[in-house]
């Protein structure tokens, strides 16, 4: 049955013209953005060759590419997730879920698989980009494979938060824009391990998206930033188990 | 003794905090019977379809669904039932046999036998038309036919409609009628409406439901119904309703105001309900038979309505 939900939110974000647009606007920024910073590297190549230390530019890509690419994450998830459970209920469509022999959890692992496969196809089309270079230089390709990771593990924590948020109410707007600012304010939480920031908020930094993307993206495969997103994207799936079989008890499963 | 009742509402309740959506809600269906569900808007009927579909928890009571209880075994007993709500579930950007064939998926058929289901129920909802088209292109009164499409297409043992006539012209009432009446004698069908006409027209059995109570659960096509009949009754003096239903022979008591009553009897006999009344000290003005008891509770509960709106 998972594999049924997931193929069927498949099928719909392809068959709605604004997944297609949301794609590909975001292939035109990436792709725009990949040209610039490739540019970028070229013009700054000669000098970073004075410093045996430096990275190629695989690691330069990832720390200067990847890492904005996934900020745009930020925002084009929730957009695109908004749908998963509000706009279902909204519609009045949730009950064709609710009422037949699919458990919340078959539907809430079902439309997490489904919204995160698409993204994560968009995202590999990405890498792609960077691995065609392989074309004409040398990549370091564990580097590149853990910016994918990062990236990929990344897309599905802000998939499972957006879906719990889409399964707190029935106005997919509302469903953006919270996991939207939620994510926002994970993301933003890095800034408190700056000198700047108090030293008793700095251990906040830790909860951030971007601290432990950040390590992903520097060819570390560090186990706490892993077991970060394992963990955070099994809690928020289990939030919204929970909050689909709340449903049931509070008598809001559709719109009255 | 085996149960042959394909549907066992008991003593169902709902409270949304101190607000009382349904009240003690019985009933019972069996394979073949056809039950309208009548009421004014807001009487309940879609809360209790909704509950007896599986998608809301009653607050007390059970419910079983061909022999499974819905709650403690949810999935075995959403399996024997199909939904059809008020609005089609349906997905827009599909057409027709895409659809069925993912609400079938859904419903637990095989991969192997969902085409020979999905042709089926095409056939016997008379989709085959349409059923290459986007479903947003569709008329209301196809989108509709969908909606029973869906809940049909895996031949569940209860059928339960949210208003299915709503918002359809005269044609299309009458070929929804049509596959209303050709439903199978293997199921019971429990079809929620608020016209007493379209009820009285396709099904064999009618309950009212107002305020969240059952007021009223006649037989219909037997004029001479004596099994339960309803007594209409102006009282001197206020009383409340479990002083109405504890009076012996009452099975339903209805208020229309707190003076004037609407009691559905076992027996229909005003002898027997005088003698309580003296015996309860509850003094009335006066007492009588209502024939056609299904027609005059629900045009008084209509006129109750339209009143209400006009003040």
């Amino acid at each position: 049955m998972t594999g049924l939900i997931a193929g069927n939110e498949m099928r719909v974000l392809c068959r709605a013209p604004f997944a297609w647009i949301a794609a590909g606007m975001l292939q035109l920024v990436f792709g725009w953005m990949f040209l610039s910073t490739l540019e970028q590297y070229l013009v700054i190549q000669p000098t970073l060759a004075q410093y045996p230390q430096a990275g190629g530019v695989t690691a330069y890509l990832a720390t200067n590419w990847l890492t904005p690419v996934s900020s745009v994450f930020l925002l084009a998830t929730p957009l695109l997730c908004m749908n998963l459970v509000a706009a279902e209920r909204q519609s009045g469509r949730f009950a064709l879920l609710a009422s037949a022999p699919v458990s919340s959890w078959q539907i809430a692992t079902g439309k997490f698989i489904g919204a995160a496969l698409f993204q994560l196809i968009v995202l590999t089309i990405n890498i792609a980009l960077v691995a065609s270079l392989q074309l004409a230089t040398t990549l370091d390709m564990p580097t590149l494979l853990l910016a994918w990771l990062g990236m990929a593990l990344f897309i599905c924590t802000a998939t499972a938060i957006s879906l719990f948020f889409s399964c707190l109410t029935s106005r997919p707007a509302l469903a953006a824009l919270s996991s939207f600012v939620f994510m926002l304010m994970l993301w933003l939480l890095s800034t408190t391990s700056s000198p700047a920031a108090q030293s008793g908020m700095a251990h906040l930094a830790q909860l951030s998206l971007a601290t432990h993307l950040q390590h992903f993206m520097q060819g570390q495969l560090q186990s706490d930033s892993l077991g970060y997103f394992v963990l955070c994207t099994a809690a928020f799936i289990i939030l919204s188990i929970r909050q689909l079989d709340a449903m049931r008890y509070t008598g809001v499963q559709g719109v009255d | 003794m085996p149960d042959d009742n394909l549907l066992s509402v008991d003593s169902v309740s709902v409270s949304h905090g101190n607000t009382l959506v349904l009240d003690q809600i019985s009933l019972h269906a069996k394979a073949g019977e056809t039950i309208g569900l009548l009421g004014l808007n807001g009487a309940g009927k879609s809360t209790l379809l909704r509950i007896l579909a599986g998608l809301n928890t009653p607050t007390a009571g059970t419910v079983t669904v061909a022999g499974t209880e819905l709650t403690s075994a949810s999935l075995r007993a959403r399996c024997q039932l199909g939904y059809a709500p008020d609005k089609p579930p349906v997905y827009p950007d599909y057409t027709v046999e895409q659809f069925l064939k993912f609400a079938g998926r859904l419903r637990r058929i095989h991969r192997r036998h969902i085409d020979k289901a999905t042709s089926s129920v095409i056939e016997r909802c008379s989709l085959g038309d349409v059923r290459k088209r986007i479903i947003g292109n569709l008329s209301h009164g196809y989108q509709q036919r969908v909606n029973l499409a869906q809940a049909l297409i895996h031949e569940p043992a209860l059928l339960l409609l949210d208003e299915p006539l709503n918002g359809l012209d005269p044609a299309q009432i009458a070929s929804m009628r049509e596959i209303l009446a050709n439903m199978g004698t293997r199921q019971a069908t429990l079809y929620s409406s608020h016209q007493l006409t379209e009820v009285q027209a396709t099904c064999n059995r009618a309950i009212v439901i107002h305020k969240g109570a059952k007021l009223v659960d006649t037989e219909l096509g037997n004029s001479d119904n004596r099994e339960q009949t309803t007594i209409e009754i102006h009282l001197e003096d206020t009383v409340t309703t479990p002083q109405m239903q504890s009076l012996p022979g009452v099975l339903a008591a209805a208020s229309v105001t707190p003076d004037h009553w609407m009691l559905t009897t076992r027996t229909g006999s005003t002898t027997l309900l005088r003698e309580a009344l003296k015996a309860h000290h509850i003094r009335w003005h006066e007492i009588s038979l209502v024939r056609n008891h299904l027609e005059r509770v629900f045009n008084l509960l209509a006129g109750q309505a339209t009143a209400g709106a006009a003040r």
